[in-house]
């Protein structure tokens, strides 16, 4: 059976914010990439909660913080840390190859 | 996610109109516990001296004035405990979440309850039937004495904590405390409740009057100014989503910024609502134009609203 995902790139690494937070829109959505003290990690730019662009969050290096309602969320495994954000972030699958960040994402049907 | 999906924060709009760029709202953003304990270094012995002013006036004529300052100060917590809602008071989020609580014990304000309401009040700013903490523009003076009187305040703040004591949380307040929240918010208001409780039990006991004449009354003589100034943040603002025109800063002196927790600039802080108190004039440097300033201050504001109350402007509307 063929692989139901599959690694797309996303975005140089030299290209990233150090130690920060980069948005990048492609393959029609726009992700958050996270600089984080234990590597590079990707979610969904959307803040679970209600919606907010978490790029423009405040990032310390572990945890983002939501710029509309101050939600907490771990980074690494997307889980909320403080009210509002009752939900985790979703997270998306990364890996760095020849100094790119690449994601798994489901193939389209 | 798609971008129709996004909720544009007021900042996106910002950056998007190259008033700030992502780095430099990076630094602004950044927390330090270092302000704000200053800043407390300076307010609690504030605190004591008004309150020593109330233990020199008694029997005198200055009894009341000095309660009446006294609870300026008191009433001002509400801006501490506002900035620790946001977790930019301090750096260290458990002392948000302490120093908040005690706020809220000062003014009756309950700090869960609070940050999850003003959480929609940032999301629906000024919009009639969504922003829970939104004050119409009053139809007369009448009106508008009444609300600066707290008479409507108290009376809503009191029966808040007394349906929250008994378990009930109505249908407004349900659309912004998630269903897993709502036992703490419960528990909160009777742990408030109990807290007054025992003091005005141990008071009556003890035949204690100290919290009456050093914090309830003074506290209760304060009010109308909170209210006054609360009502400078948006009344008399067009009531649409619009940031650029629906919040007011207020130019006004080094002691009431100093009161206030700079929330004067409070356009700027609903735009970057994770900007610290502390930075918030450097925000304002940056934004300029994009916010709405009202130079005379807080006295220049409710000639604003009280133009438009008595016909003398036509009223700001959704229009
Ligand atoms: S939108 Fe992110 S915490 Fe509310």
């Amino acid at each position: 059976m063929p692989d139901a995902y599959e690694w797309l790139s996303l975005i140089a690494v030299q290209q990233l914010e150090r130690g920060d937070i980069t948005e990048v829109t492609a393959h029609g959505r726009t992700f958050a990439v996270y600089d984080t003290a234990a590597g590079i990690t990707v979610s969904d730019a959307r803040c679970p909660h209600a919606g907010a662009n978490l790029c423009l969050g405040y990032f310390d290096g572990k945890s983002v913080e939501c710029p509309l309602h101050q939600g907490l969320f771990n980074a690494t495994t997307g889980a909320a840390l403080a009210a509002p954000a009752t939900r985790p972030l979703k997270m998306i699958e990364s890996r760095v190859q020849n100094h790119t960040v690449m994601i798994k994402i489901a193939r389209p049907l | 996610m798609n971008q129709a999906d996004q909720v544009l924060t007021p900042i996106t709009q910002a950056i998007n109109e190259g008033a700030i760029t992502r780095r430099e709202l990076r630094q602004l953003m950044s927390r330090s516990d270092k302000p704000a304990l200053l800043r407390l270094a300076l307010w609690l012995p504030l605190v004591f001296f008004t309150g020593y002013l109330i233990h020199l006036s008694i029997d005198t004529r200055w009894f009341i004035p000095a309660m009446f300052v006294h609870g300026i100060v008191l009433v001002h917590h509400f801006s501490l405990q506002h900035e620790c809602v946001h977790y930019t008071a301090f750096k260290t989020r458990w002392l948000n979440d302490l120093v908040g609580n005690v706020c809220g014990l000062i003014i009756m304000l309950p700090n869960r309850f609070f940050r999850y309401e003003h959480c929609d009040h940032h999301t629906y700013t000024q919009r009639h039937g969504h922003d829970p903490e939104m004050i119409v523009l009053p139809a007369s003076v009448k009106g508008y004495l009444w609300y600066l009187s707290s008479v409507p305040y108290w009376r809503a703040k009191i029966s808040e904590l007394y349906r929250h004591s008994i378990g009930h949380i109505n249908n407004a307040e349900k659309k912004f405390i998630p269903k897993e929240e709502r036992r703490t918010i419960v528990l909160e208001a009777r742990l408030m409740a109990l807290f007054y409780v025992c003091i005005g039990v141990y008071s009556v006991i003890q035949g204690w009057s100290a919290p009456l004449w050093y914090w309830l009354v003074p506290v209760v003589l304060g009010e109308p100014v909170m209210r006054a100034i609360r009502m400078t943040e948006h009344v008399g603002r067009p009531t649409v989503g619009d940031m650029k025109v629906n919040t007011r800063s207020n130019r006004v002196s080094m002691p009431w910024q100093f009161l206030c927790w700079n929330m004067n600039y409070h356009a700027e802080h609903h735009y970057a609502s994770s900007v610290p108190f502390h930075a918030l004039p450097l925000l304002s440097n940056k934004l300029g134009s994009h916010v709405y300033t009202e130079n005379r201050g807080y006295v220049g504001a409710h000639i604003d609203m009280l133009a438009q109350i008595v016909g003398r402007k036509p009223r700001a509307s959704a229009g």
